[in-house]
């Protein structure tokens, strides 16, 4: 899966870009979106946080159940992918998708994410992950990524510990 | 909250035997692959420059403010009256935004694709003990609401207060 | 002592959308039970409603084909098409087909759809050229005539009129849609979005004939049709669309206590009052999630939705799956309409917001019922549509802040809803 570390994103809409170059999407056509919003922090203050809308390639991937023509479909690589001349554009995968995911062109036909599994099978890393300039993207299996975040708790837990509760020797 | 469940883990004790994860897996009938609860291991410096070794169980916290909740676009993920966090899996889509949205990242994907991760043992009745909590053979792990373990941490310095006072003949 | 478990034999009646995601949810769940799909129709099953998309060729006939023979082979479903089934005799637990086939059951789910309605004031003008948009047959029949400069009239301001009226468009022929009512998708547009889509219809050459009924349509030699109105004046066609709604196709369950008045009662498992008999898609009466009626919803999605629960109940889960929302879509070459939920409530306690955009002929209206999203319509641009239905679907309920920034960032739903803390939550928790 591709990872997105909200913490990291700095708001750059670089995945965004490159991936509108790699796939060659019209205007106003995004594989991956960068949405902006605002939190207030403990002081009250408001601050932009970005989060992604990305395909997440889902196991019981909703878009892929409801197209009725089958332009939708999980190819052999696990990847959840659009076959822009089947799609009728009746947009029923884009309300079936709990983030809002599938795109169209003019033509009415559906233009979605497909994991850059192109760029994967010869080893390169998916373009929006290998373009984010503050690795919030990342391109990780799910169990990688469990595994990663417990050690990660682990090590931030021990130097929370050394900051605050070791007294000076 | 009050009446909550959480485990409570004792990393002095742990000795890293991952008998809590076997005992998870048999109990659960977890597929290769996920952990619901997973001993990770550190290094950490010791006070005369050696260094030594930290086990520390990671489950699923059961949060109060759970971010696997607030990152589910499904809405599949909930918190029960008795504050267990668990996962309808018929409602699940697999899209492991839960995972991102955890901290320790305890949510799990097996072949099934869908997300499972630690129920607290729900399915055994109401006050029985956790599988991993059963097994393991150094009593690192507990479960029981916060006031029960602060009463079980009250008592266990009573009893090393005692026991340390015993031994220096005071 | 090993017992041999008697495997269940599952059969499906009908192999559109709902029988087919019912054949595949059984063949997940339960890769071995032996399951049998009837067809009512010949040949290969197809998507119902990509017809309109064959007819106007945006897609070639191949493309709504939902399944090969070889396919479903392979998935181990036994495939009878071209057969429909006649009765059910529910005590000997068999199906009989017209053929007088007899198909022995453990376990049936009901899936054939609905059949248009044909006013009997057409009686006795069947003729090749006044015809449904239903069947794949009934589609080639209009590809054929409709051809380059044919002149069409399209009776019914519903949803499949207008998908027969748009498919045709263009090409050089007049198309005419002839409709009851002053404006068209009435049940699911408000007057603001079928202005809109009026407007782009207009543009592609529909003429749209309102307050408009048809008296007489009568055969003339050649082949023509000649359709009188009720304002007395005349339209000579070379083909003559009826969309003037649907039933559920349950005539073959006449005299069984599965027949009902709306279609066959199921309870929340889908499963009907006969316990092993199952219904899902356009024959079912279900819930409507919002209000909680019970209705026909006659959708794709809901079909899909529908079948895949009951395939898994009736492999042994028990999922609740009646729940059904509402949500149509119409659209032409980059625009498009999208209704969801209940957007035309009557309810007095409902509060509307309208919101529109000239420059790109942008519309929106959402409807609240106390906290809760209950119904929306998107028009023109929509890249973030996919996060109503779930919040309407989940009856989530927002606070005053969310709603009111909901509100006054209407466009862009998407940044939104993504950085509110959690709006939903699962209440059945297993
Ligand atoms: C032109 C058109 C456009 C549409 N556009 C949309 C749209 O954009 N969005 C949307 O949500 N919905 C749309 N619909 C509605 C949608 O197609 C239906 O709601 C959906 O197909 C219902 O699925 P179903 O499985 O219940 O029935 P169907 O898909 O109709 O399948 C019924 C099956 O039962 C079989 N059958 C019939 N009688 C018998 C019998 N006696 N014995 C055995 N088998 C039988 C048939 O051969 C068929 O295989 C459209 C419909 C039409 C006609
Ligand atoms: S488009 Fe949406 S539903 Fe489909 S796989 Fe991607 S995230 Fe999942
Ligand atoms: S819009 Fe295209 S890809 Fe999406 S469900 Fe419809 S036909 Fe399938
Ligand atoms: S899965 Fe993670 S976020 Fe959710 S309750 Fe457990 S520890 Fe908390
Ligand atoms: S994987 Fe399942 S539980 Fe996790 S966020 Fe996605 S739908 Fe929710």
């Amino acid at each position: 899966m591709i990872s997105f570390n909200e913490k990291r994103c700095v708001g750059c809409y670089a995945c965004q870009v490159v991936c509108k170059m790699e796939k060659g999407f019209p205007v106003g056509v995004f594989g991956i979106t960068v949405l902006k919003g605002e939190e207030a922090d403990e002081n009250g203050v408001f601050r932009p946080v970005f989060r992604t809308s990305l395909c997440r390639h889902c196991t019981e991937a909703q878009c892929v159940r409801i197209c009725p023509v089958r332009a939708i479909t999980r190819d052999q690589h696990g990847m959840v992918v659009g076959t822009p001349e089947k799609c009728i554009g009746c947009r029923l995968c884009l309300l079936a998708c709990p983030r809002s995911v599938p795109d169209f062109t003019g033509a009415q036909r559906v233009s979605k994410c497909n994991g850059c599994v192109e760029r994967l099978q010869v080893g390169l890393q998916p373009r929006c992950v290998a373009s984010c300039p503050t690795a919030a993207l990342e391109s990780v299996t799910r169990q990688e990524l469990s595994e990663k975040k417990r050690r990660g708790y682990l090590e931030k837990r021990w130097e929370r510990r050394q900051g605050t509760g070791t007294p000076s020797r | 909250m009050a009446g909550e469940r959480v485990l409570y883990f004792d990393t002095k004790r742990c000795v890293g035997c991952h008998a809590c994860e076997t005992a998870c897996k048999i109990e659960n009938g977890i597929s290769p692959g996920p952990k619901w609860i997973e001993v990770v291991q550190q290094v950490v410096p010791r006070e005369d420059d050696g260094w030594t070794i930290e086990f520390m169980p990671l489950n699923c916290r059961h949060c109060t403010n759970a971010g696997c909740i607030t990152a589910c676009p499904a809405g599949a993920i909930g918190k029960r009256g008795d504050g267990v966090v668990l996962v309808n899996r018929a409602l699940c889509i697999g899209c492991g935004e839960c995972l991102q949205g955890c901290p320790f990242g305890a949510p799990q994907f097996g072949p099934g694709g869908l997300m499972e991760k630690c129920t607290l043992c729900a399915h055994r009745p109401a006050g029985s003990p956790t599988a991993c909590e059963q097994l393991c053979p150094v009593g690192a792990i507990r479960s029981g609401t916060p006031q029960e373990m602060s009463l079980h941490k009250r008592s266990s310095y009573l009893i090393t207060a005692i026991a340390l006072s015993a031994s220096q003949g005071r | 002592m090993k017992t041999i478990r008697k495997k269940e034999h599952i059969l499906i009646l009908g192999a559109g959308a709902a029988g087919l995601s019912a054949a595949d949810a059984i063949r997940t769940a339960s890769p071995d039970t032996p399951v049998t799909v009837v067809s009512g129709e010949k040949g290969r099953p197809y998507a119902r409603m990509a017809l309109p998309y064959y007819i106007s060729g945006k897609i070639p006939l191949e493309g709504i084909m939902t399944r090969e023979e070889k396919e479903l082979a392979r998935q181990g479903v036994t495939y009878i098409a071209g057969d429909p089934a006649a009765g059910i005799d529910i005590d000997r637990r068999r199906v009989v087909l017209r053929s007088n086939r007899k198909l022995p059951f453990d376990k049936l789910l009901i899936a054939t759809g609905s059949v248009p309605e044909y006013p009997e004031m057409l009686a006795g003008t069947e003729a090749p050229g006044v015809s449904h948009l239903w069947t794949l047959e009934d589609a080639r029949q209009i590809k054929r005539l409709a051809h380059e400069g044919s002149s069409v009239a399209v009776w019914g301001a519903g949803f499949v009129s207008f998908m027969a009226a748009k498919a045709l468009a263009g090409h050089d022929r007049k198309v005419h849609l002839i409709c009851r009512a002053d404006r068209i998708l009435r049940r699911v547009l408000d007057a603001e979005a079928a202005d809109l889509v009026d407007r782009t219809l207009f543009e592609k050459d529909v003429l749209c004939l309102k307050n408009t009924n048809v008296e007489k349509v009568e055969v003339l030699k050649g082949g023509r049709k000649r359709v009188v109105l009720n304002d007395s004046s005349e339209l000579t066609v070379d083909l003559f669309i009826i969309a003037l709604g649907t039933k559920p196709n349950i005539a073959f369950l006449e005299g069984t206590p599965l027949a009902g008045k709306k279609g066959i009662e199921v309870d929340e498992y889908l499963e009907t009052r006969i316990p092993g008999i199952y219904a899902a898609g356009d024959v079912a009466v279900v819930s409507d999630c919002v209000t909680g009626e019970r209705i026909t919803p006659a959708l794709w999605s809901t079909a899909v939705m529908e079948g895949r629960g009951a395939g898994l109940n009736m492999a042994g889960a028990r999922r609740r799956c009646d729940l059904a929302l509402l949500m149509n879509v119409v659209d032409f070459g980059g625009y498009s309409a999208i209704s969801i939920g209940h957007p035309l409530t009557k309810d007095a306690g409902a509060e509307v917001f309208q919101f529109t955009r000239e420059e790109d002929r942008s519309y929106r209206r959402f409807v609240f019922k106390e906290d809760r999203l209950i119904g929306a319509i998107v028009v023109g641009a929509c890249f973030d549509a996919g996060f109503f239905p779930m919040l309407i679907r989940r009856r989530v309920e927002l606070t005053r802040d969310q709603k009111d920034a909901l509100l006054r960032q209407p466009w862009d739903m998407a940044s939104l809803l993504m950085s509110l803390p959690s709006l939903m939550q699962a209440k059945d928790l297993v």
